[in-house]
């Protein structure tokens, strides 16, 4: 390409162009979002030992898990990520993408939702969104959450691509902070899903065609926490992008530190991948070296997370302070609590200290070696993902979705009640499971299908039920606000919200900073640390392989 | 950089340091931890075919082995959907070895209560170690997604003041009589079937249908004979109709893991239990191990036997 088309900036038509398929990657992201959570409240009574399931046009509690997994944890976060990864840089750069690559990716990624989907709604794919062998699913399954991963990669490579265009085109300049935290951020989704591609392209996918007789399942197991912890990095950088990028303006203050955002993104970068193992911390077959290696590195991922609050923390205190709070709490109270999009983002970051405690918790292998597996571990993760990652979105779909539409939000009070309701509902679900979970009381299982029920805590179990209900009524308010949103007509354009650019000042003569910006060869340092860590134990499972297989009793 | 810059500079530095310290105490108190108490953690590197493994003289007969007087082997395969065995005795003071494996899938093996919480892994043998002071009973619960009978995966394990007397086994020298296949079919059944079709043979409603009364059915034809035999080779998977109700739970296949012998025990001691004796058909042969074998001369698919018990049974009238 030229540099004069790369440097060209986006006309109305480029805009229109761009926001197109952003726009389809949101609403994808958000239907599935819906569906997935209907099951919720479902899988909430069955914690409170009550079974609807026979109301439910699923076969059992399973299949509805599995959706619940699938749509939730896999496809609503790879689809949102997907839309705002590549249109908040394409817009703070001011540069045009490739959007015809852009569509044939998110063709490529419908296509992947319509197969896993179709396998997953058929009950022949009950294998929850972890899909341990020997438990097998259709072969659509598979084929079609790589597709998903394969579109999303597509994305990856054109912002990676459009970022360098940009270095190339402003030689010296620094990489403007919320394009250098998606470029980040979809490097190390690239590293990230190295281990699933390679489970299901090497293994479960033939495997599923009847190429290979049986999986290891140690070697599919690993395989899946390589990803399946870093995976949570994915999912969060984007709040996190929200938290320190656009929240501080959008609150009336400032980001009071652009430096500190890239540190702490490059320190994801490197460390995010050598974790996995905490999630095997009780399996066999696996040297205690590797586990007490990767625990090492689970604590290190706690810094960049730990600077993450401290920064944003401070950012939105000059917003209290700005709108006249004082004091240590007044700060907290005075910020605009009436904005949907500020109460739930900030109440997301309260929830999530829940959230964050929890996982330094279970970090600390002997203490999650006692929970794992027990209704504590979803308790702590719907505090994680639920709210951060989750609350975020939907508190951002309150202004992004109005400025992709060229529409005025709907209801902006039903919106106030949602981000309640749903901060509210998530921290019920965490503390009733994770208190459940003390207990011994199982995870992923149906409790409440069982003749006498031995887990039953009148207690915590109110707590999930209630905390479920909550939830369904947050999510119909979600939906009024949304569908409202995009059935009303077209706002002035002054009224349009435009992206939240927080712009802090960039240090550009600062050492850190500028080496901050190398990600070139900071790519290459993750990749070599994740080799050194995964790789031996990797060869070893792979040379060891005890195939075992296929199993469908479900 | 003016005053209020200078202040954020100093709490960053508070904040950071007090968190990594806080951080490096845990880290520092989890590595000691697993350093002083060895056995918690599965880590033997024991890994094998699975069925070189279910062969093997530690997992031939699954249960509790005396090494010593205060030291004791608890060998389990995880089946789906019970545990070998699904009750586990054992006494205070003495150190417990346990040894898991599965026969089929990824399975759990957690005793609430106590430090035991393990992945049972299919190929792989998990060894963990532990010593009991008070006597108390336990549940043994599966807490890893097995399948659809997975929430039925319950045993029991007892810390015991003393061990009851081992019961007497008699190692049948000659061929299997009536009275020893009925004895072993019943042990069978409770330890492969009772998780999900219930001692007393009721099944589960909405899931897995009852025996009782039931199996009867299956003997008037030589066909439906040999239904019943493909249902505990190859398992089951579709919708059940029976007595005007459906069950659409899954039927695990048991070909792999049970021999003939021990299928006929299975099928015999189905088809008299809970009354069903007497509803038996007049000329009711008991099954045999030819009978098994024969049956295992075409191989089906789960499915296909969902399909064949469909069809065998449309508009069959139930007397009961």
């Amino acid at each position: 390409m030229s540099a004069t088309i790369v440097t060209m900036p986006l006309d109305r038509a480029g805009l229109r162009r761009l926001k197109a398929p952003a726009l389809t990657l949101i609403l994808t992201a958000f239907a599935a979002m819906v569906v997935g959570s209907i099951f919720g409240p479902a899988q909430a009574l069955n914690y409170a030992n009550i079974n609807i399931y026979g109301h439910l046009p699923v076969a059992s509690y399973y299949q509805g898990l599995t959706i619940h997994g699938v749509l939730n944890g896999l496809v609503f976060t790879t689809f949102f990520n997907t839309g705002v990864l590549f249109y908040f840089p394409a817009r703070e750069l001011n540069m045009r993408v490739n959007t015809g690559w852009i569509w044939l990716a998110i063709v490529v990624m419908l296509f992947g939702l319509a197969l896993s989907l179709t396998a997953t709604l058929s009950n022949h794919a009950t294998v929850l969104y972890t899909f341990y062998p020997p438990l097998q699913a259709v072969w659509s399954f598979y084929v079609g959450l790589a597709l998903v991963v394969v579109g999303s990669l597509m994305v990856a490579a054109e912002t990676i691509r459009q970022r360098l265009a940009w270095k190339r085109a402003n030689p010296g300049r620094i990489t403007p902070l919320v394009s250098y935290m998606s470029v980040v951020t979809w490097i190390l989704w690239g590293l990230t899903t190295i281990g699933i591609v390679a489970e299901l392209v090497f293994w479960l996918i033939p495997w599923s065609l009847g190429m290979l007789k049986g999986v290891d399942p140690l070697l599919a197991l690993t395989l899946f926490w390589f990803t399946g912890h870093a995976i949570v990095y994915f999912w969060v950088l984007p709040a996190y992008i929200s938290w320190y990028a656009l929240l501080p303006r959008e609150a009336g203050g400032r980001l009071v530190s652009d430096t500190l955002g890239r540190i702490s993104f490059l320190l994801f970068l490197l460390f995010s991948v050598e974790v996995g193992l905490h999630h095997e911390a009780v399996a066999p077959g696996i040297a205690m070296g590797w586990k007490m290696e990767q625990m090492v590195f689970t604590f290190f991922i706690v810094a960049p997370s730990l600077l993450t609050a401290f920064t944003v923390a401070a950012s939105l205190e000059t917003a209290g302070h700005a709108r006249g709070g004082r004091g240590w709490i007044g700060w907290l109270t005075a910020l605009p609590w009436d904005d949907p999009s500020v109460a739930g983002q900030v109440l997301a970051m309260l929830t999530f200290i829940l959230g964050g405690a929890t996982g330094i918790l279970l970090a600390s292998m002997p203490n999650d070696a006692l929970v794992h597996n027990t209704a504590f571990i979803p308790g702590h993760f719907h505090v994680t993902v639920g709210t951060a990652t989750a609350l975020t979105f939907i508190a951002m779909s309150y202004w992004l979705i109005p400025h992709l539409t060229g529409k005025r939000l709907y209801g902006r009070k039903i919106a106030l009640v949602s981000v309640w309701l749903w901060a509210i509902g998530m921290m019920g679900i965490g503390v009733g499971l994770m208190w459940q979970g003390l207990y011994g009381t199982p995870r992923r299982d149906w409790i409440s299908g069982i003749a006498h029920d031995p887990y039953v805590h009148v207690v915590p179990m109110a707590i999930t039920g209630i905390a479920g209900v909550i939830l369904l009524a947050a999510l119909i308010c979600f939906l009024i606000v949304t569908l409202g949103t995009l059935f009303s007509a077209a706002a002035s354009p002054s009224e349009v919200p435009e992206i939240p650019f927080a712009n802090a000042p960039i240090d550009e003569t600062s050492r850190w900073v500028r080496l901050t910006d190398r990600l070139g060869p900071w790519t290459l340092v993750a990749f070599v640390l994740i080799a050194a860590v995964y790789g031996p134990l990797l060869g070893i499972l792979i040379a060891h392989q005890i195939p075992v297989g296929a199993n469908t009793a479900y | 950089m003016n005053g209020r810059d200078a202040n954020l500079k100093k709490y960053e530095r508070r904040w950071f340091v007090i968190a990594m310290a806080a951080l490096g105490v845990l880290l520092g108190l989890s590595i000691w931890w697993m350093m002083s108490a060895p056995g918690r953690f599965p880590t033997t590197p024991l890994t094998d075919p699975v069925r070189k493994i279910l062969r093997s003289p530690m997992f031939r007969h699954p249960g509790v082995t005396k090494l010593g007087p205060h030291h004791y082997r608890v060998a389990v395969v995880a089946h789906q959907f019970q545990f070998e065995p699904s009750k586990i005795v054992v006494p205070v003071n003495a150190r417990i070895d346990f040894y898991v494996t599965s026969a089929d899938v990824i399975h759990g093996f957690e005793i609430p209560g106590t430090d035991v919480n393990i992945e049972v892994i299919p190929g792989y043998v998990a060894h963990v170690f532990a010593t009991y002071h008070k006597p108390h009973d336990y549940l043994v619960v599966c807490d890893q997604y097995c399948g659809i009978g997975h929430q039925n995966m319950i045993g029991a394990f007892d810390v015991v003041a003393k061990m009851p007397l081992p019961s007497v086994q008699v190692v049948p020298s000659g061929p299997a009589t009536p009275a020893m296949l009925a004895q072993a079919g019943q042990a069978l059944y409770a330890s492969r079937c009772a998780a999900c079709h219930q001692a007393n043979g009721q099944g589960l409603p909405g899931a897995f249908p009852p025996l009782a009364k039931s199996v009867p059915e299956y003997e008037s034809d030589p066909r439906h004979r040999t239904l019943l035999a493909d249902v505990l080779l190859y398992g089951l998977k579709g919708k059940v109709k029976a007595e005007g109700k459906s069950y659409n739970g899954v039927m695990p296949a048991w070909g792999d893991q049970l021999s003939n012998t021990q299928i006929a025990a299975i099928l015999d001691y189905i088809g008299t239990a809970w009354g069903n004796k007497e509803a038996e058909p007049a000329g009711y042969k008991p099954y045999d191990a030819a009978a098994v074998a024969s049956a295992r001369k075409q191989t089906m698919t789960s499915a296909a036997v969902g399909q064949l018990r469909a069809k065998l049974f449309a508009g069959h009238t139930q007397k009961h």
